[in-house]
């Protein structure tokens, strides 16, 4: 992957789409620092996240970035709440009350906040996933990554999570950064990026 | 990462596979349980073995096993050892070495040993009478405090001795018993023997007996033999198989009262001379009875019985290493069965650090348990050791 160069304002929204294999997760993982690339530098803010070090750069992901997996990566001992609850358990600086009622509201506006005490092998997929994005915005990250946040919503779930998404990114100056195949919904974002456009090592390999 | 939450988190994990933990728990517990419990139990044991033998100064029984001898004058158990005649008790007294208590220890009453012996012997244990009396008449008995519990016998209530044989009409006598006192615990086997005088003893082996007296029975014909001499009394003759006050007068002995048997005799010497003197007596392959110091007699048969246990122990420390090594197996299998949760916490934010103390805390967690659940265990073997090994060896 060769990506000369990319940039995410604060409150800005970005789609990215492409085929499949085109290597957006990984992608979303070199951003957030959970893969290192091989030369070049990322930058959040003022951090270089690329030179931290690795219990350094898992710290500054939990208070600065978001992530929503396509897997929804739920811990499956831990109720709704707790998941959602998550970044405080694991060190993040905001307190506990705080992040329980960001929680709290974010469920309520998905529709799950009865299931706040439910474990996630209970839910449906898409209560799953709003669980997650639940989890990923209790922080107010500086950067949402979200790799396909919708592909199990139905249509007004979908439209009610990306919503909310767009609304936290303008709200709290968030950068939103979104790969998804739902070209329908892809309209609300302030820029659409092909993968393929982005990734320059395939077209450096042409003759 | 808090330390509150690294505990939270555990313990939802732990909680979220109650089996699997419990599981653990159990095979760590057992792992660490019995190679420990088995030590206290040797330990306890040595001891039991060794109190008692140490309070037995000397003993004088038949030739044969000492260790048997000693067994059975220490723990009445009931092996079959050629009898003590009650002369050689009797000129062991007159010899003067020291106290002599007599032991009969062959019968049972249910599963409770049925101990003949002198009031000397209860001196010598340091028994006390917590209720009721001490043994007067023929046919009382005062019986160990666990037998009283177990049985739920007072003062006043019988006991009666069982026969070796349901068809042995002419052998061992049941005697009703008379339950005169309830001796005081002292966790030895005494707690669960029946002591009865010697005389009783010899009643049930059939060597004394009561009648009617025929004299006065007007339902009896009296026979005279075809020479005129005896006087035989018909087969509705009835025997007495308990003694009361009404009919002690009516029991007597048969035969000579030397050759009436004995187990062996406790010899508590006056001091080191006598105890000296009665070793050289009876430490002379002459004589028909043997002497033995039951401390070294327990020493030795300690010495085999100790050897087979620890081969035990060694068992039980190779299994439990085993245990051990399939437990840690069970750990890391479930680790890799959870990487994925693992790689979520790290993909969020948690430090590698904070992930080995969620995975070190859950197995601390379930050691602790189990080592907390072992040594719970092994505090109630090493209670329940003397009782036990009481139990086991009589």
């Amino acid at each position: 992957m060769l990506i000369p160069e990319f940039r995410c304002e604060a409150g800005q929204t970005i789609a990215l789409v492409g085929p499949s294999g085109c290597g957006k997760s990984t992608f979303l993982n070199l951003i957030a620092g959970i893969i290192r690339p091989s030369t070049g530098s990322i930058f959040i803010d003022e951090t270089d996240v690329t030179t931290l070090k690795r219990s350094a750069s898992a710290a500054f992901r939990l208070s600065r970035i978001g992530l929503i997996f396509q897997e929804f990566e739920l811990i499956e001992h831990l109720s709704v709440g707790d998941n959602i609850l998550l970044p405080y358990h694991l060190g993040t600086d905001t307190t506990r009350s705080v992040i329980e009622k960001r929680g709290r509201d974010l469920a309520s506006h998905l529709g799950i906040l009865p299931y706040w005490d439910t474990l996630p092998s209970a839910l449906s997929h898409g209560e799953r996933q709003r669980a997650a994005i639940a989890r990923a915005l209790s922080t107010r990250p500086r950067l949402l990554l979200a790799d396909e946040p919708t592909g199990n919503l139905d249509p007004e779930n979908k439209r009610k999570a990306l919503d909310l998404m767009h609304l936290t990114a303008k709200e709290h100056d968030q950068g939103l950064l979104v790969v998804t195949h739902d070209l329908e919904l892809i309209d609300s974002f302030d820029t659409i990026i092909h993968f393929e456009e982005l990734n320059q090592s395939g077209k450096q390999l042409m003759p | 990462m808090r330390s509150s939450s690294i505990v939270y988190l555990s313990w939802k994990a732990l909680r979220y596979r109650p089996l699997r933990s419990l599981l653990l728990i159990g095979t760590i517990a057992l792992t660490l349980y019995f190679p420990r419990a088995l030590q206290e139990f040797i330990n306890r044991s040595e001891e039991v073995l060794s109190a008692r033998a140490r309070s037995t100064p000397l003993l004088i029984g038949p030739r044969g096993s000492s260790i048997d001898l000693t067994l059975n004058a220490l723990y009445f158990t009931s092996q079959e050892l050629p009898a003590l005649r009650y002369s050689s008790y009797e000129a062991l007294s007159q010899k003067n070495y020291g106290k002599t208590i007599p032991i009969y220890s062959r019968f049972l009453a249910g599963q409770s040993p049925l101990v003949g012996t002198s009031l000397a012997y209860f001196k010598l244990r340091g028994l006390t009478v917590s209720t009721g009396r001490t043994m007067t008449r023929l046919g009382d008995c005062v019986i160990g405090a666990n037998l009283a519990q177990n049985e739920n016998l007072q003062p006043g209530d019988t006991i009666t001795s069982s026969p070796e044989n349901i068809f042995d009409l002419a052998g061992v006598y049941p005697l009703r018993m008379r339950i005169t006192g309830i001796l005081a615990p002292n966790r030895t086997p005494d707690d669960d023997a029946i002591f009865v005088d010697l005389k009783s003893a010899w009643i049930i082996e059939g060597l004394a007996h009561g009648h009617e007296e025929l004299s006065r029975s007007e339902t009896l014909e009296l026979q005279r033999d075809s020479k005129g001499e005896f006087l035989r009394a018909n087969a509705s003759v009835i025997e007495f198989n308990e003694v009361t006050d009404t009919n002690v007068g009516d029991f007597h002995f048969h035969g000579d009262r030397g050759n009436y048997p004995l187990s062996s005799v406790i010899l508590v010497p006056h001091n080191q001379k006598q105890r000296a003197l009665a070793l050289a007596h009876y430490g002379d392959p002459v004589t028909a009875e043997q002497i033995v110091i039951p401390a070294v007699a327990v020493e030795q048969l300690a010495k085999t019985l100790f050897a087979t246990q620890r081969l035990a122990f060694t068992a039980f420390t190779l299994l439990g290493i085993a245990a051990l090594a399939l437990a840690l197996m069970v750990f890391l299998l479930s680790f890799r069965l959870r990487e994925r949760e693992m790689l979520t916490y790290s993909k969020i934010g948690a430090t590698g650090r904070a992930v080995a103390c969620l995975q070190g805390l859950e197995v601390l967690v379930i050691i602790a348990a189990a080592t907390i659940l072992a040594q719970a265990g092994i505090v109630l073997t090493r209670s329940a050791a003397q009782d036990i090994f009481t139990r086991l060896i009589s």
